[in-house]
């Protein structure tokens, strides 16, 4: 059950920042996915877009739990803060660094992905 | 890219992606027929090396017999009473949450190289007669992710919460793995049964029809 993230991170050549990872999407974009330690998984969270922008968006929730119905790995949310945000729950238990590489950039990429298909706007 | 296979010109030619996400999934009628490409196929295109497949059927046949032995295992932290398995890759149960109970189903899913077990649990018929913005609200702090089922049919559910995870070459950590995704959903799917359909408790027999229909989403 002990693993270290950022360890496992460094592994397979990912850029840690404080409690962030930044991956590398397609064009030369990145985006920013925060980890945060709980008991028994590590909880993998990037936002999508901001309050401002997803009150432009009609039927914001309808639309979000639609996606989630098709989506693997990752869910999206709005958050307490109206921001929306993507986020996957990676267990810590037999947790390798090439898993954990995959969740993290399965995150980043649905993110980026939902963002244009809301927006029209590529990744923050 | 075959011949025969042609778009009526009525309809749209391009894919309005904002469209598509509200539609959801529409189930295709296969082609049984023989294809026959539009463009010419010379001998030495059809030649090469045999390869063996990455996964074969005995691959298959071991995952899923991996997969059904999820339900005779004890999960740590939470107690599932699993129905007898009617269908490969699909388990049903209920999930005692002390005085309560949440139905829940497991499906045996792919993610690239990775197999994934995903965790649905039915709340109810909820978001055609409460607002979005109470759920929303409700599911802040959400351990897993809120599923809506949009459509003019009758249902027994059409609020869900699920989640999905990976299976790793280890399968001495499946039975740590599955219970931990199924406590953040069946938890939260309870939680919100409580809220917003108050004074209800519904056992798997209500939802049991369409929870099966749930294993041929997506395919």
């Amino acid at each position: 059950m002990d693993v270290d993230w950022r360890l496992l991170c460094k592994a397979t050549g990912l850029t840690v920042d404080g409690d962030h990872v930044a991956i590398a999407l397609d064009d030369g974009r990145w985006h920013r996915v925060a980890v945060s330690e709980k008991s028994d998984a590590y909880r993998l969270t990037a936002i999508v877009a901001g309050r401002a922008v997803l009150s432009q968006v009609a039927d914001a929730p309808i639309r979000i739990w639609l996606r989630n119905r098709e989506t693997q790995l990752v869910g999206f949310s709005i958050d307490r803060r109206g921001r929306l945000k993507a986020e996957a729950w990676v267990p810590k238990a037999g947790l390798s660094a090439e898993e954990l590489r995959l969740y993290l950039r399965t995150v980043a990429a649905e993110a980026d992905r939902f963002k244009f298909a809301l927006t029209g706007e590529d990744a923050e | 890219m075959h011949e025969g296979l042609v778009v009526p010109t009525a309809n749209e030619r391009s894919i309005n992606t904002t469209k598509e996400i509200v539609r959801g999934r529409q189930r295709v009628e296969p082609i049984r027929e023989r294809l026959k490409t539009a463009f010419p196929v010379r001998p030495e295109h059809t030649e090469g090396d045999d390869r063996p497949l990455a996964v074969t059927a005995a691959d298959a046949d071991a995952l899923r017999a991996r997969f059904a032995r999820i339900a005779s295992q004890p999960l740590p932290g939470l107690t599932v009473e699993w129905e007898p398995q009617a269908e490969p890759g699909v388990l049903h149960g209920t999930a005692c949450l002390g005085a309560r109970i949440q139905p829940l189903t497991l499906l045996l899913r792919s993610f690239e190289a990775y197999p994934a077990v995903r965790c649905i649990s039915p709340v109810g018929c909820v978001h055609q007669s409460v607002d979005h913005w109470r759920i929303v609200a409700s599911a802040a702090r959400g351990t897993a992710r809120i599923g809506a089922i949009l459509t003019a049919k009758s249902r027994t559910y059409d609020l869900t919460v699920e989640d999905e995870m990976l299976l790793t070459v280890n399968e001495g950590v499946d039975a740590t793995r599955v219970a931990a995704l199924a406590w953040r959903v069946v938890t939260l799917a309870d939680a919100l049964e409580q809220e917003h359909l108050p004074g209800r408790d519904e056992k798997l027999a209500k939802f049991r029809a369409e929870l099966d229909q749930e294993a041929w989403r997506g395919r």
